[in-house]
């Protein structure tokens, strides 16, 4: 039944209004929720449900942009002997590649090195340990190859990953014919080699000084406004032949291409571009970060790879027997992002959890106090003047606290109460907002109890205490979780005043997931929804507190 | 001793509004003093001023021999009754009754015996457990008393308790609360708008209107004497006759000629002070059992003969209420006779009109001195 004055039309298109509403304000949780489970690679994928490529007959097959399905198949050096009970190659099996020299087939957790036997580190200094094996299944590591050789403390530091987000063929670049022109390889310079001294030195440490071509943003611009020409171009001072004057097939991307180390959980979302050539025609894989590559390092290659990777109708890779399977695409949540946000030691949530939990309980506790005996005397109590003090208490509500912050921040300065829990709890155990709304809910309260208790022989603060206090439990139930929530999700005012690691709090925390140049967002995001969790507790076991503290207080600023 | 003296008391608010004129009152140990009145006249005031929950503007209060103008409430030995009955939500019927005494820091047996020998006294033994909200309105008037009770207090002010309960409730509290102040011996004051409950309950009763004092005296004082007009009005049910006229002096005594209507002749008991009124315009009081139906009743001696015409009757069963339209009087006229003397709307019927107990007053104001009564008696208040 439509509602008196309201038509079914309008009221069922309003519902629909509002449904759309409602959506539109889920999605960002939805993305919350779903890039906390997605690898690092996958981040800016559109996919909300976390997937990665895989190889083997489940899931959606991986498709090119121009929507040829993409093989992959295991080289016969590597394919184990393929029988029906045996197959060759089954979801979960470790494969090897060969990145290049028979140094780096070592087992993983060796060090790379040249082959002249320097060791090899990354742009950190830290050495660079080997690790070749790809997995598929969750842990998988299925195509790529850009070997993420880091150490694990570096990493769970930063959690950044040197992303290839595109790669090109070069024009010209054969790949049989030409080992060399495989260095020039185009590829994206990845977003933290922003700076060129970096990437220098990523160059001569990662790559042994053998230049890979790397193309920012503007450069594949220019790439692309060039290709397609017969002149050589000039990309990046390089000047490149370009001996194909037809246009180069479209680039093809392949994301969330993950690395793993066998007997560790995966972590390093590691992508690799595949460098795919005209259509149909079986295409070499090959890392698209040459890492480790030496000048011997020819790309003779169908020894050298085991993996391999086809694209186009015609699944049968020409020159290479082996096994082949489907590159497909299945949901994966990657779980460890919550492992590493709550149990990795340099990531110390429960550290300022706890600090964030110490915080907000004081804050709730005093805020009560406080708030309920400024109510107390405002509603309860006749003195001189007090509706006029009243008014000019609530008057600083007006005040927006940016204007307020630097002020307070130097009396803490003063005070010497920077980095320390008094100094975030002490401003905040006095609010006018909670004294409003409380001195609000007791303004309903009957004069008749209190002047029942004083004839009864209770003092003025047992009539606060043993009447007043019980008689507003929903009133301080709202303020209580309207305080809590507020505290707890506070950032600028705990970032000014207690940047440091023993005082830090959740919000603030959540920075070092973001350094400078990148953000690893599926820890940010996981790490997020934990700090979330108890105000989403909250909400839900508490809802019409929230309702009432809207209706007591008005909206909440 | 808990006799309260008010002496001068005066309560004015801050925005300069006076609710209590500066009034003198002495109400006597163990005595159930009724302070009645319309809204508005000071009665709740003057309670709330004796209670020590409103501050004295001037004057003094004495609780025995003890000025208490400055004490705290918890500290004059009193104990009072709202009539919202103003229980703590959040407390069990237990808990309410023994709140007091708990701040009193006494022992937990004998509070226990204390509240249970209250709670046995007002019938409440069964509900000391529950919440008042799962209480009726009688009982919870009754945890009020109880709570008052509990702490054998001195004195016991009452603030219109039985105004929010219904009439059945209400008669039989009023029972209940004469029963136990026989039995608890205390000061008790008690206020309310109820002529009814002034009348049953209080051993004396306290006019009040407009922040003064009117007539203190016994009920039955009060009904047959009323200090001024209006005590003669405030008091009773119906409401006394006024008829407006004036004092003639006739051969063989004094008589009342209403306006454009017959005269009346005086047999008021007390009329020494009439005859110098002669000749001035004055009102006269008539109490509707001092009209009679004259088809059913003989004339007194006392009374006049009139004519007037029944205009509304009310049934009370045993007696009817004839309103009678008189001439010379705008208001009807309320008769209360037996309500076996047949007559109908309509009808014009002889009444009888009985001035034995009759009043003049001195003017035709709402406060006229009443001139019909003893001599001396104002001083004897």
């Amino acid at each position: 039944m439509a509602r008196e004055g309201v038509s079914r039309p309008a009221a069922l298109a309003s519902h629909v209004l509002l449904i759309l509403v409602g959506i539109t304000m889920l999605l960002p949780f939805l993305w919350m929720v779903g890039t906390s489970l997605k690898g690092e690679g996958e981040v800016f994928q559109h996919n909300v449900i976390p997937e990665a490529i895989g190889l083997g007959a489940e899931g959606t097959p991986v498709r090119t942009r121009d929507g040829k399905p993409v093989y992959a198949a295991v080289a016969a050096a590597a394919a184990a002997p393929d029988t029906p009970e045996h197959p060759a190659w089954i979801r979960g099996d470790e494969i090897r590649v060969h990145l290049g020299t028979p140094v780096q087939q070592g087992s993983s957790g060796e060090r790379a090195a040249m082959p002249d036997g320097e060791s090899l580190s990354d742009d950190l200094g830290i050495p660079a340990q080997l690790g070749n094996i790809l997995r598929d299944g969750d842990r998988a590591a299925e195509l790529g190859s850009l070997a993420r050789f880091r150490d694990p403390r570096a990493f769970d530091k930063y959690a950044e990953v040197a992303v290839v987000e595109r790669g090109f063929t070069a024009p010209g670049f054969d790949a049989q014919a030409n080992e060399a022109t495989a260095r020039a390889w185009f590829c994206e310079r990845p977003g933290r080699y922003r700076s060129d001294a970096a990437w220098e030195k990523l160059v001569a440490t990662r790559f042994g000084g053998c230049i890979p071509l790397m193309l920012d943003h503007a450069l594949s611009d220019e790439w692309a406004s060039h290709s397609g020409k017969a002149e050589p171009v000039t990309i990046g001072g390089v000047s490149v032949a370009n001996r194909n004057p037809k246009p180069t097939t479209p680039f093809y991307q392949f994301k969330n291409l993950s690395w793993g180390q066998p007997g560790q959980p995966v972590r390093d979302k590691t992508l690799a571009a595949v460098l795919c050539r005209a259509s149909g025609e079986a295409v070499r894989f090959t890392p698209a970060f040459p890492v480790f590559r030496t000048e011997d390092d020819a790309l003779k290659a169908d020894e050298r790879s085991d993996l391999m990777v086809f694209v186009g109708d015609e699944p049968a890779p020409r020159t290479i027997a082996g096994r082949e399977l489907a590159l497909t695409r299945h949901a994966r949540f990657v779980w460890s992002n919550y492992q590493t946000v709550l149990t990795d030691p340099n990531v110390k949530m429960t550290l300022f959890a706890w600090n964030s939990l110490f915080i907000s309980v004081s804050v709730v506790l005093l805020q009560i106090l406080t708030s309920s005996l400024a109510a107390f005397a405002f509603s309860r109590l006749d003195w001189k003047g007090r509706d006029v003090v009243f008014l000019a208490y609530l008057g600083t509500m007006m005040v927006p606290a940016a204007i307020t912050m630097i002020p307070n921040y130097l009396i803490l300065q003063k005070l010497g109460w920077l980095n320390s829990f008094k100094g975030l709890i002490l401003p905040a155990a006095a609010s006018a907002y909670g004294t409003f709304m409380l001195r609000q809910y007791m303004l309903t309260l009957p004069k008749g109890l209190e002047e029942a208790a004083r004839i009864d022989g209770a003092s003025v603060l047992r009539v606060w205490w043993d009447i007043i206090m019980p008689l507003c439990k929903p009133a301080v139930i709202t303020l209580a979780i309207f305080t809590f929530g507020g505290t707890w999700m506070s950032f600028t005012w705990p970032l000014i005043v207690a940047p440091d690691e023993q005082v830090r709090v959740l919000p603030v925390a959540l920075q070092q997931f973001s350094s400078g140049q990148s953000t690893a967002y599926s820890l940010l995001m996981a790490a997020s929804l934990v700090m979330m969790l108890p105000m989403l507790i909250l909400f839900v076991f508490g809802q019409k507190y929230f309702v009432r503290g809207i209706q007591l207080g008005g909206v909440k600023g | 001793m808990a006799d309260i003296t008010l002496g001068k008391l005066v309560k004015r608010y801050d925005n300069g509004y006076t609710a209590v004129k500066g009034i003198d009152l002495r109400i006597r140990d163990k005595e159930f003093m009724v302070l009645v009145g319309p809204s508005g006249c000071g009665k709740s005031t003057t309670l709330r001023m004796i209670a020590g929950l409103e501050d004295v503007s001037s004057g003094e209060i004495r609780i025995g021999e003890r000025v208490v103008n400055d004490v705290e409430p918890k500290d004059r030995d009193i104990a009072m009754v709202f009539q919202n009955y103003a229980l703590y939500p959040h407390m069990t019927v237990y808990e309410n009754m023994a709140y007091g005494l708990k701040l009193r820091r006494m022992p937990r047996g004998q509070i226990d015996a204390q509240v249970g020998e209250a709670a046995k006294m007002l019938g409440l033994e069964a509900q000391l457990p529950k919440l008042p909200k799962l209480l009726s309105g009688g009982q919870r008037q009754r945890v009020a008393l109880g709570r008052a009770i509990v702490r054998h207090p001195k004195v016991f002010l009452f603030d219109e308790p039985l105004s929010n309960l219904d009439a059945k409730l209400r008669a039989e509290m009023r029972f209940e609360l004469k029963s136990l102040q026989s039995r608890l011996q205390t000061t008790m004051v008690y206020v309310t708008h109820d002529q009814i409950e002034a009348m049953t309950l209080g051993d004396r009763i306290t006019v009040m209107s407009v922040g003064e004092i009117q007539q203190v005296a016994t009920p039955t004082t009060i009904y047959d004497f009323p200090f001024n007009r209006f005590v003669a009005s405030f008091i009773g049910t119906p409401v006394m006759n006024f008829l407006a006229g004036r004092l003639e002096q006739a051969e063989g005594g004094m008589r009342f000629a209403i306006d454009q209507g017959p005269a009346l002749r005086l047999h008021a008991a007390h009329q020494e002070s009439l005859p110098a009124m002669a000749g001035m315009d004055t009102v006269i009081g008539v109490r509707p059992e001092h009209l009679s139906h004259g088809a059913f009743t003989p004339t007194a001696q006392t009374a006049t003969r009139i004519e007037a015409e029944v205009a509304v009757i009310e049934n009370m069963g045993d007696h009817q209420y004839v309103y009678l339209r008189m001439p010379g009087s705008s208001e009807p006229v309320v008769m209360k006779c037996n309500s076996h003397h047949r007559c109908k709307p309509g009808e014009k019927i002889p009444v009888n009109i009985d001035t034995a107990l009759a009043h003049v007053f001195a003017d035709r104001s709402d406060h006229a001195r009443t001139l019909t009564l003893p001599i001396g008696f104002a001083q004897q208040q």
